[in-house]
C-alpha cells in the first residue's frame, strides 16, 4: 500500500507502559488460583501490529489496558476490550478488531467469552463494525477466508 | 425436566473437535445429520427404544462434497434426500442409495457463504438463503434436477435462516437486518407476502412453526423470544393470511444471543440454545386469545455456546431433543414432563 493512501500518514505515538507487572501480594503463593485480569489480556495484545504503521497498537493508543475490562462471576469469565481507530473513518477499524479478537481466540481458554468492540465515539461506522465483530457466523466466516486471514495474521506476527 | 442421555462427537474427540453448527432429524425420527467447521456431514442412526438406553451411531461421513464449514443440513420430506448448505457458497443434495446418502447434486449461484437450505412440505421446492442477502427458490423436476425458480432479494443484510410452513408453500425468513419476510407462489414467481421489521434489537437468529402452521416463534440477538400469530385461519390459507406478534418473554441475566428455537411437534413445549451455553424449555399456553410465553427453566448446559437445538419429528420419539455446540458435541436428551 503507498504511503498516500494512508488514512492517517503521521499518526501520534505514545509512551509504551512496562513489560513487567507490579507483583501483588499472593502472586507468588502458587497454592492462590490466580485469575485472567485485564493486565494479562493488554500484554496479549500489545503487540498486534498495526495494518498500515509500522507500529503496534500499543505505540498508537490502538489498545490501552484501561480499555480492557474483566468480569468473573460463578457463571462466566467475560473479556470486554474496547479499542480506539486512530482517526474516526480509519478504513482499517474492522481488520484490527478481527485481529484482536483472533488473537484473544487462540490464546484464551475457549471457555472465556470475548467481546471486541470499538471505544463509543471513536468511530463514523463504530455500530456496524461492533456488530460484524460481535456476530459469531461472520467471524467464524472471516477466519476461513485465506485472503483476509493473511492479512490477519500479518498483524499478529512476531518481529525476529 | 431434560435428562441427558448421551453426548456424541461430531468430528474427534475432546481435545481435537471443533464446531458443531446444527443437527437435523430424518421425519422417520430413526436418523440424524450433523454438519460443522469439520466441512463434513454426518449421518447417524438413533439405536435403542424409548424405554431403553437411546444412543446415536454415526453411518456415514460426507466429507468430499464442501471446501469450508457446512452450516446447515435438511431432510427432504419423503426422506431420500439430504441437503446441505456451506460457507464455500454452494448446496449439495444427496441422495439415499442402498442405505447410504451420496452427492447427486450441486447447486452453484450464491455469492457468498450459503446459510440454510430446506426442502418444502412437497419436496418440489428448495430455499436456500445466504450473506449475499438473497433467498433463493429452486424446483425439482421429474428426473431430480433443480432449475432456479425465483430469486429475490428482500433483505438489506444476511440472511440467517428459512422455514417453510408446515403444510402450505409458505417460506418464512430471518436476518441480520432485525427483520423476517413472508414469501409465497403466486404460480409462476415467488412473491414477498409480508415484511415484519424491527422483530428483534439485532439480528434474528432462527424461527420455527408450531405443527399446524397457525403460530411461529423467532429468538434473536437481544435474547428474547417473539411469538407470532396467523390472523385470519379461519378464513384464509397461511399462504394468504398476515401474521402478527401477540407475546414475548425476555430472557434476563444473559448478555449472549439465542441462536435456535425449536418447536416441539405434540406438547408446544419450545427449546432455545444461545450464546450463554444453555439450553432452556418454554410453554406456549394453549388459549389463543391470550397467549403466554411461560419460562419452565434452564434446563441442560454445554461447555461452550449452543448453536442448535432439534426436537425429534417423530411422535414416537418427539421426547428427544439433540442440541449441537461449539464443544464439538452432540448432546441427546429426553424430556420428562
Amino acid at each position: 500500500m503507498g504511503q498516500e493512501r494512508l488514512d492517517n500518514a503521521n499518526p501520534t505515538l505514545f509512551d509504551s507502559k512496562p513489560r513487567h507487572r507490579p507483583v501483588t501480594g499472593t502472586e507468588r503463593d502458587e497454592s492462590v488460583e490466580d485469575p485472567i485480569d485485564s493486565w494479562e489480556i493488554f500484554d496479549l495484545i500489545r503487540d498486534i501490529n498495526d495494518p498500515e504503521h509500522p507500529y503496534t497498537l500499543e505505540q498508537l493508543n490502538v489498545v490501552q489496558e484501561e480499555l480492557i475490562k474483566v468480569f468473573i462471576d460463578e457463571e462466566e469469565t467475560f473479556v470486554k476490550v474496547n479499542f480506539t481507530p486512530t482517526i474516526p473513518h480509519c478504513s482499517m477499524a474492522t481488520l484490527i478488531g478481527l485481529a484482536i479478537r483472533v488473537k484473544l481466540l487462540r490464546s484464551l481458554h475457549p471457555k472465556v467469552k470475548v467481546s471486541v468492540s470499538i471505544t463509543p465515539g471513536s468511530h463514523s461506522t463504530e455500530e456496524s463494525i461492533n456488530r460484524q465483530l460481535a456476530d459469531k457466523e461472520r467471524v467464524a466466516a472471516a477466519m476461513e477466508n485465506q485472503g483476509l486471514m493473511h492479512a490477519v495474521n500479518e498483524c499478529l506476527r512476531v518481529p525476529e | 425436566m431434560l435428562r441427558q442421555i448421551g453426548e456424541f462427537y461430531h468430528q474427534g474427540e475432546k481435545d481435537d473437535t471443533s464446531r458443531v453448527w446444527m443437527t437435523c432429524w430424518h421425519h422417520g425420527g430413526r436418523i440424524l445429520a450433523s454438519c460443522g467447521d469439520d466441512k463434513a456431514v454426518r449421518v447417524w442412526s438413533l439405536v435403542g427404544e424409548p424405554d431403553s438406553k437411546m444412543r446415536l451411531e454415526c453411518r456415514t461421513t460426507l466429507d468430499d462434497s464442501h471446501t469450508r464449514a457446512v452450516r446447515s443440513v435438511a431432510f427432504s420430506n419423503d426422506g431420500k434426500c439430504l441437503v446441505s448448505a456451506s460457507f464455500d457458497a454452494s448446496v449439495v443434495v444427496y441422495q439415499q442409495e442402498d442405505g447410504e446418502f451420496a452427492e447427486v447434486n450441486k447447486l452453484e449461484g450464491h455469492e457468498s457463504e450459503v446459510k440454510c437450505a430446506v426442502f418444502s412440505k412437497s419436496d418440489e421446492f428448495l430455499a436456500t438463503c445466504s450473506r449475499d442477502k438473497s433467498v433463493w427458490f429452486w424446483q425439482q423436476d421429474e428426473d431430480e434436477d433443480f432449475s432456479v425458480s425465483s430469486i429475490l432479494q428482500p433483505h438489506t443484510q444476511d440472511v440467517k435462516q428459512v422455514a417453510w410452513h408446515p403444510t402450505e408453500d409458505l417460506l418464512v425468513s430471518c436476518s441480520y437486518d432485525s427483520s423476517i419476510r413472508f414469501y409465497r407462489f403466486d404460480g409462476e414467481d415467488w412473491v414477498t407476502q409480508q415484511k415484519i421489521d424491527g422483530c428483534h434489537v439485532g439480528t434474528v437468529w432462527s424461527i420455527a412453526f408450531d405443527t399446524e402452521g397457525h403460530r411461529l416463534v423467532t429468538v434473536g440477538e437481544d435474547h428474547c423470544i417473539q411469538l407470532f400469530v396467523r390472523e385470519n385461519i379461519g378464513s384464509k390459507s397461511a399462504d394468504q393470511d398476515t401474521w402478527k406478534s401477540v407475546a414475548r418473554y425476555d430472557v434476563e441475566n444473559t448478555r449472549w444471543p439465542l441462536y435456535s428455537v425449536a418447536w416441539n411437534s405434540t406438547n408446544d413445549v419450545i427449546a432455545t440454545g444461545g450464546g450463554d451455553c444453555k439450553i432452556r424449555l418454554f410453554k406456549i399456553s394453549s388459549t389463543p386469545e391470550s397467549p403466554v410465553i411461560e419460562h419452565l427453566g434452564v434446563v441442560g448446559r454445554h461447555e461452550l455456546d449452543v448453536n442448535h437445538v432439534a426436537w425429534n419429528p417423530n411422535p414416537k420419539f418427539s421426547n428427544l431433543l439433540t442440541s449441537a455446540s461449539d464443544d464439538g458435541t452432540i448432546r441427546l436428551w429426553e424430556l420428562e414432563i
